[in-house]
């Protein structure tokens, strides 16, 4: 639908705003400043601060400029004595609500926006008032702390938990300047995990004072001192942007970018996923099986590396190279599952490699290819807050994938979209469902009903790794009918956000990491080796001899009779039973890779701080092998890999 | 006679004071009542300014009281409201104990201003009203505090604050609309139907058919149009409905040896009374002379208007709350009130409706011709899935929803020439004006400002109606002009069925004359119009056997009261409302949508308008023809319209 032009007059300026832009962003678009305190750009005006009150010609009173739509020949001041002082007021009378005294010691000082508001308006200390709240810290829950007197109800961590997770948390408690925002179950004041938080983080990320921050920032240093790293999360295949901050060697804060989409969200395992709740500790040597077979010992990297080579050699010489494998893991970057399929391949001889995608979605992911080419745009999960219709096909998406579903949620009850769900309701938080399809019985009958509801609208189709896990052929075939029939497949453009069990897999299958596709999508065809489920199966049987694993915390690796397994662990908690050789897994905040997300975008995870030379990095396990085993690669760094891998797709091109 | 002191509500000043007490305005000229609860009115403190009774009323108590309040009410989102409230209380503290000084005096007009400039909702805005017109008429009652006496000895005052807002007000149930639109804006729909239900279960029902006098009174209206009150509210039970909303909830149910409650017909008024009660912990048995529950719900608005599935979910929160319907027992009849009593219960709810057709004054109305079938039973009939005989010409007399109702469902059953007869013009057609242009678009020919005086037979079958011009004379008593007949205008509208809908009546038969009730001279149950019990004691009654043929909010709020009175009774062995209740009543009297206090606001933000199934589909079958909100979006931006009125009023006994 075409919008409006407006045209209306801010300050004696004759701008032009499209229809429904509000008066506050109108004159940030036209480069003209109007304070604000509870106004945050990742959210809907609230309305709350009135601090970005202006006047309107032909009103007696001043409005709000964050909440009010441009009207056509309006004409706004937004500078005036009496709306200054109004201003100034009005954040004293925040101010005296607030214990600025704690100002000496805060953590938030330098970032504090109630503190850069104050500096801004260069405000007067007020006389304080007195607020019945209870006074200390609140931290029921490892991950969030809250500090109720700093509070200044800006409203903005309950309107994010509204939208974002669709959690609704937090209540106000209380009335006038005793008001509280506490996390409510059935009007009484519970926990936060009692009030239904997921712990995404992002009433941490927009709270502007020390109301609400992570545990892990108690750890100290000044915010102006932190080093801030962009990264890439790794904990599943939507691979959202985050920035990793530190204080001196100490993480102490995982947060989103602060540009790029208008909405980014983490979850759980985003944002908190470097606290170690349960204290696994973590490997640091190599390791070999005892002689007695009764547990692990430290051995040299030198030593294990020699090993591995030996046992592996070994293997293909006495029962060939179709009886090795080699699996991945989500960890690895494209760099590392590129050079991890050429030891396999080129190295070991074997076409049995599967570093992390499934068969029916590596199927769906090529065969959209197809139809769009290679150059395309695929969908992030904000572009479904727009969406007109979306159908989620496969359940479990609140713990698979849950930035995704927060996605569906947000747009089921404040977009425009119609939710269709394939299979059964999710348990908590429904949304507005128009049709529950059942993707076993009659599909071919739900899928037409379905397809109904998406066609004529910005539809998008949500295909979750129960779906993968599950489908054959046939259901792949009825989905992509049904996505060209509504229109949401065509030339360089797929509006199916196709979400994979394993992280990265896009980036695993574009580097060659699948058995059925060399680098660069070349169909390996007749000469494609075994993928996971059967590499795990021929392992069972004792027709595979050896295996080398980056996924230490594969349970598939438990009871295999293998002659050799070598596996990359994490944490003691991820030994498997039967290794002989253990090789201490690299942390993802250490490092250095490009990763590509189910949006299709490819992004540069950096390292937060050097790696000690003692632990070997993920990628030098990998040459080392490779040198071990006869082949000198060399690399001398991360920069040569990605210089071949890119003279190999002009190659394919041309 | 209550006089005023000093007046200056609604932007009037009326200062009497310098009058002796016989030369004063009487109070009752501002509508305000005299008395609330019992006691006399000494003082209202209020978002409209002062009015004062009692010159003994310290001004500058009451207005801390009042300022106490306003802290109270604060909901905390705005700076300005939350603290400015605060700061002023703090300052009429001090100044009431001695400590204030003329600065305070002075930043209490600073601060006012402040409020009433930056706030965010119309209790912030309001609220300094009553100081700023104290701080002009009484500055010498402020000033006598300044020589650092807490002096004026205050009387033993009793302060009665209330919350309101004018669509609030002109919801007969006084349902918290600005909270459940504001819940709609911030995405919680469940909450905001909860907010529905605390005052009753039939939320999605009333989301179809209320009349909505909210909306009339919605301050949007100067400037754009009314919020869309009854279908947000609609939305929200909607999106209840769809989402499992009740089976997600535990309701508990009464006490085994609990007392008992009677009540007389599963109407709304019916129905309502037994959830309240049911709540309070009464074990309810609703004796119902149909087999269906709903009343006119059931067996009046046709289901393309009202969805059968809607209404019998909603019937069963009541059910699932451990009410006991006993269908196809008619009281009277099957049952009597004496049998009633017998059985042990200790109190009865009298909500039978109104189900008999009023007549027209139509000569042959009476004759029972084949073909002449009264709106009402015709309803009844095709809602209970009986066999209907309609010829092709039907013609329904009437211009209120149910001629509609009776109209729109000729259209569907099949008949092709449906005509309308009303005796007044257009503009005064009770209808809403939906319904009136549905019903002319499903091709009802209108024939206005005509009346029918005799029905034409042949062999016992109508052949017709002859019918006569009327013009509008003076306005009668319901302000409507009167329609006066147009001699000679007389004319044959030839029809083979007649159906009238001019209105509805009562069937007392269960009343005898021990029963202890007295009918008004309307023919409705006369009961205290607050308590809604009637004479007889045990025995109330409410819904349209009281109010005569209204609406069902009405019924439902008759039905609130009557609820709280009859716990009353059965606790305490008087019939009593709460405070709440008759605060809301004192208000209700005094108004509160006034031009005078429109809020200042930016105009021209349309209102949302709902689906509408298409003529041709929705002509032929009794699917439901308006289909509400579909994209949370666009009721979000709707609930965004929403001024949040909030007005606190402080009366002063």
């Amino acid at each position: 639908m075409v919008k409006k032009t407006i045209s209306l007059q801010i300050d004696s300026k004759k701008i032009l705003a499209e229809e429904g832009t509000t008066i506050l962003e109108a004159a940030r678009q036209n480069g003209i400043s109007i304070p604000t305190l509870c106004y945050h750009p990742r959210l809907e005006p609230l309305g709350h601060c009135r601090i970005c009150i202006v006047q309107i010609d032909g009103l007696e009173r001043p409005v709000t400029s964050c909440d009010n739509p441009v009207k056509e020949d309006m004409i706004v001041i937004t500078n005036t004595r009496e709306l200054q002082e109004m201003r100034c007021r009005i954040l004293e009378l925040s101010l005296a609500t607030h214990p600025y005294k704690d100002c000496l010691t805060c953590l938030r000082t330098g970032t504090c926006e109630l503190q850069e508001s104050a500096y801004k308006f260069q405000s007067d200390l007020p006389e304080q008032i007195s607020r019945d709240i209870p006074p200390g810290d609140v931290s029921d829950n490892p991950y969030i702390v809250r500090d109720e007197e700093k509070c200044i109800l800006c409203g903005r961590c309950l309107q994010v938990c509204r939208t974002g997770p669709g959690c609704f948390v937090y209540s106000l408690a209380g009335n006038g300047v005793s008001t509280r925002v506490i996390p409510c179950r059935d009007g009484q004041e519970v926990s936060m995990e009692e009030a239904g938080c997921i712990f995404c983080g992002q009433c941490v990320d927009v709270c502007p004072v020390a109301a609400i921050t992570e545990k892990s920032r108690g750890k100290g240093g000044r915010e102006w001192e932190l080093s801030t790293i962009p990264g890439i999360c790794t904990e599943c295949s939507l691979g959202c942007y985050l920035e990793r901050q530190l204080s001196g060697d100490d993480m102490v804060r995982v947060t989103v970018p602060s540009e790029g989409d208008k909405v980014s969200w983490l979850c759980q395992k985003g944002k908190f996923g470097f606290i170690n709740e349960t204290g696994a500790v973590p490997i640091k040597t190599a390791l070999r099986l005892k002689k007695d077979g009764s547990g692990y010992e430290e051995t040299t990297y030198k030593e294990a590396v020699r090993n591995t080579a030996d046992a592996l050699l070994d293997i293909k010489n006495k029962s060939g190279a179709e009886a090795l494998a080699v699996l991945g893991s989500g960890l690895l970057s494209n760099e590392e599952n590129y050079l991890l399929q050429k030891l396999a391949r080129t190295v070991l001889g074997t076409a049995n490699i599967d570093l992390g995608a499934e068969p029916a979605w590596i199927k769906t992911f090529l065969r959209i290819q197809e139809i769009t080419g290679t150059n395309l745009t695929w969908p992030t999960p904000f572009a479904l807050s727009n969406a007109g219709a979306i159908l989620v096909l496969g359940k479990g998406l609140d713990d698979s994938h849950p930035v995704a579903a927060m996605a569906v949620k947000h747009a089921g009850r404040f977009g425009d979209a119609v939710i269709i769900r394939a299979g059964d309701p999710e348990t908590h938080n429904n949304t507005w469902q128009e049709l529950t399809v059942s993707a076993e019985k009659d599909s071919e009958i739900n899928f037409r009903k379905a397809a109904e509801l998406l066609t004529g609208k910005n539809s998008y189709i949500v295909v979750g790794p129960s779906f993968f896990n599950q489908a054959a052929d046939r259901e792949i075939d009825l989905l992509l009918k049904m996505a060209v029939e509504c229109g949401l497949i065509e030339r360089g453009r797929s509006n199916l956000l196709l979400l994979s069990g394993y992280s990265n897999a896009t980036g695993v299958l574009a580097a060659g990491g699948t058995p059925y596709f060399a680098p660069g999508f070349i169909a390996l065809n007749g000469e494609s080796g075994m993928n996971r489920e059967e590499i795990l199966a021929a392992a069972k049987k004792g027709k595979l001899k050896g295996l080398l694993s980056f996924d230490g915390a594969d349970p598939g690796l438990d009871n295999l009779s293998l002659e050799s397994l070598v596996a990359v662990c994490r944490t003691g908690d991820d030994l498997p039973g039967g290794a002989d050789i253990i090789f201490p897994a690299q942390q993802i905040i250490l490092k250095e890779g490009l990763f590509t997300n189910s949006s299709g975008q490819t992004r540069l995870n950096k390292a937060v701080l050097r790696q000690d030379d003692s632990a070997p990095q993920d990628w030098r396990i990998i040459t080392d092998l490779a040198g071990a085993l006869g082949t000198k690669w060399s690399y001398d760094s991360l920069e040569d890999v990605r210089e071949e891998m890119k003279n190999l797709a002009n190659a394919k091109q041309n | 006679m209550a006089k005023v002191f000093f007046s200056s509500w609604n932007g009037v000043v009326t200062d009497e004071r310098k009058k002796a007490l016989e030369d004063r305005m009487d109070l009752e000229k501002l509508d305000v009542p005299s008395k609330l609860d019992h006691k006399d009115l000494k003082a209202i403190v209020g978002w409209a300014g002062l009015i004062i009774v009692d010159p003994e009323v310290n001004v500058i108590e009451a207005l801390k009281e009042y300022f106490n309040n306003v802290q109270n009410e604060s909901c905390g989102r705005c700076i300005p409201c939350r603290a400015g409230s605060k700061v002023i209380a703090d300052c009429l503290e001090a100044l009431t104990a001695g400590t204030g000084t003329e600065k305070d005096i002075n930043y209490l007009e600073e601060i006012s201003a402040l409020i009433k400039d930056s706030s965010l909702c119309e209790l912030g805005i309001s609220s300094p009203l009553p100081l700023q017109h104290a701080l002009k008429h009484f500055r010498e009652d402020f000033e006598a505090y300044l020589d650092g006496n807490s002096h004026v000895v205050e009387k033993e005052r009793e302060y009665r604050p209330i919350l309101t807002a004018p669509c609030r007000n002109g919801c007969p149930a006084h349902i918290n609309i600005p909270k459940y639109i504001e819940c709609i804006r911030e995405g919680n729909y469940e909450e905001a139907l909860a907010v529905n239900r605390e005052k009753t279960p039939l939320v999605g029902t009333l989301g179809r058919v209320c009349v909505h006098p909210c909306e009339s009174n919605c301050n949007r209206q100067p400037y754009d149009q009314a919020l869309s009150i009854r279908l947000l509210k609609r939305y929200a039970a909607d999106f209840g409905a769809r989402n499992d909303y009740d089976k997600k909830k535990e309701y508990p149910k009464p006490p085994a040896g609990a007392d008992r409650v009677a009540i007389v017909g599963a109407g709304p008024a019916g129905l309502n009374a037994g959830y309240q009660l049911a709540q309070k912990g009464y074990n309810v048995t609703i004796f119902e002379a149909l087999p269906v529950a709903g009343g006119m719900l059931a067996v009046g608005i046709p289901s393309y208007r009202l969805p059968r599935d809607i209404l019998n979910a909603e019937i069963a929160l009541v059910t699932g709350l451990g009410v006991e319907i006993r269908y196809n027992t008619r009281v009277g009849v099957d049952i009597t009130l004496d049998q009633i009593w017998e059985e042990g219960y200790k109190a009865i709810f009298v909500a039978s409706g109104l189900h008999d057709s009023a007549t027209m004054g139509c000569k042959g109305e009476d004759a029972c011709y084949y073909g002449y079938m009264p709106g009402v039973e015709f309803l009844r009939k095709i809602n209970l899935g009986e066999e209907v005989e309609l010829g092709e010409r039907v013609a329904v007399i009437g211009g209120g929803n149910v001629a509609m109702d009776c109209a729109r469902s000729a259209v569907r059953l099949g008949v092709k020439e449906v005509h309308l007869i009303y005796r007044r013009s257009r503009t005064e057609m009770p209808a809403s004006k939906a319904e009136i242009d549905a019903a002319e678009e499903e091709g009802i020919k209108f024939h206005l400002l005509a009346n029918p005086t005799c029905i034409l037979e042949e062999k016992g079958v109508v052949s017709g109606m002859e019918c006569i011009q009327m013009e509008l004379g003076e306005p009668d008593d319901s302000g409507r002009r009167r329609p006066i007949p147009l001699d000679g205008s007389e004319f044959i509208l030839s029809a083979d069925t007649v159906i009238p809908a001019i209105g509805q009546v009562a069937d007392f038969c269960y009343l005898n004359e021990d029963c202890g009730m007295e009918l008004t001279k309307w023919g409705t149950l006369a009961v205290d119009e607050e308590t809604m019990a009637s004479d007889r004691p045990g025995i109330f009654a409410g819904g349209d056997a009281v109010l005569g043929a209204r609406t069902v909010i009405e019924a439902i709020a008759s039905a609130n009261r009557a609820a709280e009175a009859i716990d009353s009774y059965l606790r305490k062995g008087k019939s009593e409302v709460g405070l709440q209740v008759k605060l809301e009543g004192h208000i209700e009297n005094l108004g509160v949508y006034n031009e005078n206090t429109i809020p200042e606001m930016i105009g021209d933000r349309k209102r949302l308008e709902e689906e509408v199934s298409p003529v041709d589909e929705r002509m032929h079958n009794f699917d439901e023809a308006e289909l509400g909100f579909k994209c949370p979006s666009a009721v979000v931006k709707e609930a965004e319209r929403c001024v949040k009125c909030l007005r606190l009023g402080l009366t002063v006994l």
